[in-house]
């Protein structure tokens, strides 16, 4: 009941965008996996509360516990997620071990050095755990510790306090990353807009005229509705699929998976046959009195120059509009993927009328 | 019979300040495919091994490495004798570098837990840095990880950004003479330095010395030198005379030997380099103090030094002077040293050099008598 050309334009529109933003989305992982990103923003965000500079680093040492170390078997790799679970039995651990009382001398006979002693204080493990960070200096860190461990009976108590707090914090760990991705999403979208000249003008005028390209246009649109699935938000720190990169070779590995999917995803687009490409860009750079978009050198550098300058100016008005299309796809690019998805969703469902609109899975 | 190396460095670019190359290099040299790319670009496209980048890419390929442990352990793999190493921690949290992900605190306590590991081998010096504390706490630091913990030594690197007789060094200096407990320090014109952008009173001239007795002169008149210049003065090997005025028994290592170039230029071969703060020649002062019969502990190595084939000669000469021979150690500056040459390298090369039993003065003798102390017996 809806079936108006007008529904057809906007979903040929916003399945355009999904397309790009999905490509963008995959640079962005691309750029994700290769700068580690993931790794590298919690590892920052852990030394920012536990590199203490009044006692140690504690993202350090939680970091070479059997426990995480475990999950990276690269020494070389950071590991690019810790459950609260492994952070809390790390910390405890860390913690613990610093109360542990080491007495190194030399023996009898003096020939040789040797462990004199080795003790932990006694007690029941939160006792020790409070031990061991009662050998700490005053520090923002100390407090946080003291804090936390303050009215907890036991190991137990303390570590669902810990993983309560990690979990929070990395919310806003989340926050951190997802503010950092979106200006990397956006600088890449300029990126896919230009290289693949996205104009939305242009976009609009084809599929507003064009009745059998917008209806092809919607048909697969339709289709990805159908068969597709949410994709992933690579702005979401969480959002690891299971990508835990190990070692060098599991890291080049990773990187070619990344930079294939991001081609896959370029090619299927490009299958499309879509009013974009820098055939589009030739059209609207073009005039009755010249292009700005070639080059003719046989007027000479700076004949040609001036040419140029002249087109620019005479065609002002032209120059910003076409500045504008690129600006209003580069936004709506980099709103992403799952955004572009669920609108899709909304609209196809929309134009199948009688049918429910379908739950987007939750991934 | 252990071969003693009484000069070697662990720690990783972790441990380095933030701002001491710029957060961003760190951040790119720590990342090991980045490292390992670069050294593969580097071995492609520089003609040979000897070449200085690639060898740059060698040391950031040990700095870079995960932890102190991966370092140490290149270290001894680089090594077929049965050998013993002194492992000079270093305290950079207040060179005016920002913090490092690994603080000292955590350095020590990392290398404290290979200590443990490797007992008898690794024989850690702990870093002692005047700003870090008063007198006492200073000396309680000490305290702990000489008589606790059995580390062998303290290590000064004044250049950081202080005096060796800095008021608060004083009762560790005390302490190490009256236990003959061995110190190292850095003393030559190159190195890491302070990078601080201001001078505090202290670095311009330590107050409220209590019994040294200093030169008149402050150097309130060079406050405008760049750091890189300004730093001799801290290293500078006559500043050890104040200290050995007072503790004359001392136990100190003035390491590097003044350093290949300052022995160059003492034997008129150097390039003539023109340097704004001569400060004399650091070997010739070094070489000074090992003759000065008033200070019988004073002792150099030829870390780093050792790296200058063309100094051999009258490194070896100085080393069979009967006035010199004892106080001579060996140790090699490892990993500062991958710059000019791998360590298997390094070592086959000076040995090639030298008589054995010179070298086992050196390597053995001499170290054993520097390291024994009232908690250590080498
Ligand atoms: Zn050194």
């Amino acid at each position: 009941m809806f079936d108006l050309p007008v529904l057809d334009f906007t979903i040929s529109i916003v399945f355009v965008f999904f397309l790009f933003s999905l490509f963008a989305a995959a640079l962005l992982e691309l750029v994700n996996t290769v700068r580690k990103r993931r790794a590298r923003i919690l590892r920052d965000a852990l030394d920012k509360v536990m590199n203490d500079p009044q006692n140690k680093n504690f993202a350090e040492l939680i970091y070479n516990h059997p426990i995480i170390e475990a999950s990276r078997k690269d020494p070389d790799s950071l590991p690019s997620y810790i459950s609260a679970e492994n952070f809390a039995t790390a910390l405890i651990a860390v913690i613990t071990e610093q109360g542990r009382q080491v007495k190194i001398g030399m023996n009898v006979t003096n020939t040789a050095q040797e462990v004199k002693s080795d003790t932990t204080p006694p007690g029941t493990p939160i006792e020790q755990f409070r031990a061991g960070l009662k050998t700490l200096e005053p520090s923002s860190f100390q407090q946080l510790m003291v804090s936390l461990s303050q009215f907890v009976n036991d190991l137990g108590q303390l570590e669902k306090k810990l993983i309560t707090w990690y979990n929070g914090y990395m919310d806003r760990v989340s926050g951190w990353f997802k503010r950092k991705s979106h200006k990397i999403l956006m600088l890449l979208s300029a990126v896919v807009v230009i290289g693949c000249y996205v104009d939305f003008f242009h976009l609009a005028s084809e599929f507003w005229n064009n009745d059998k390209l917008r209806t092809q246009i919607v048909q697969s649109a339709v289709a990805t509705v159908e068969n597709g699935q949410k994709p992933n938000d690579p702005t979401q720190l969480n959002n690891i699929q299971g990508q835990q990169v190990t070692n060098i070779d599991s890291l080049k590995s990773e990187i070619r998976n990344r930079y294939n999917a991001a081609e896959e995803v370029y090619d299927d687009i490009m299958k499309k046959n879509l009013p974009v490409g820098w055939k589009v860009a030739g059209k609207k750079w073009c005039w009755d009195d010249g292009c700005l978009y070639t080059w003719e050198s046989k007027n000479g550098f700076f004949g040609e120059l001036w040419n140029k300058i002249k087109l620019f100016f005479n065609h002002i008005g032209g120059v910003i509009l076409n500045l504008l299309a690129l600006l209003i796809s580069i936004l709506a690019i980099s709103r992403g993927a799952p955004f572009w998805f669920d609108t899709l969703n909304k609209l196809v469902n929309l134009r199948s009328s009688g049918k429910k609109p379908q739950v987007a899975p939750e991934k | 019979m252990y071969l003693y190396n009484a000069h070697t460095h662990i720690f990783t670019t972790k441990c380095i300040p933030e701002n001491f190359l710029g957060k961003g290099l760190i951040r790119i040299i720590s990342i090991p495919l980045i490292n390992k790319l670069m050294l593969k670009l580097l071995r492609q496209i520089l003609p040979s091994e000897s070449d200085f980048l690639s060898k740059y890419a060698n040391f950031l390929a040990i700095g870079s490495n995960k932890n102190q442990d991966a370092v140490y352990q290149d270290l001894v793999n680089s090594y077929d004798d049965a050998c013993r190493f002194v492992v000079l921690t270093l305290d950079m949290d207040h060179m005016g570098a920002g913090r490092a992900e690994v603080n000292y605190n955590t350095q020590l306590y990392e290398v404290l837990q290979l200590k443990l590991k490797y007992m008898q081998q690794m024989l850690p010096f702990v870093s002692v840095d005047p700003r870090r504390g008063n007198a006492q706490e200073l000396l309680n630091l000490v305290k702990l990880y000489i008589e606790e913990y059995g580390f062998t030594g303290i290590k000064l690197y004044p250049a950081l950004g202080f005096y060796p007789f800095d008021p608060n060094l004083d009762l560790v200096h005390q302490y190490a003479e009256a236990n003959e407990i061995p110190l190292m320090t850095h003393c030559t014109k190159a190195g890491v330095y302070y990078k601080g952008d201001t001078l505090s009173e202290q670095q311009i001239w330590p107050k409220n010395l209590d019994g040294v007795q200093l030169p008149e002169n402050d150097h309130s008149d060079s406050t405008h030198m760049k750091n890189r210049d300004f730093k001799n003065f801290f290293t500078d090997p006559d500043n050890y005379r104040q200290v050995l005025s007072k503790y004359p028994k001392l136990k100190i290592c003035i390491a590097h030997y003044g350093g290949s170039t300052e022995i160059e230029r003492f034997l008129g071969r150097g390039k003539k380099k023109k340097q704004i703060n001569e400060l004399g020649n650091f070997y010739k002062k070094t070489r000074d103090l090992l003759e000065d019969t008033n200070f019988p502990n004073v002792y150099t190595d030829v870390s780093y030094t050792l790296a200058a084939n063309s100094i051999f000669p009258e490194l070896i000469a100085d080393i069979q002077n009967p006035v010199l021979r004892d106080n001579i150690l060996f140790g090699t500056d490892y990993f500062m040293t991958i710059i000019e040459k791998n360590e298997r390298q390094l070592v086959s090369d000076f040995r090639a050099a030298i008589d054995p039993k010179d070298f086992s003065q050196i390597a053995n003798t001499n170290v054993k008598s520097y390291l024994n102390s009232t908690f250590f017996k080498a």
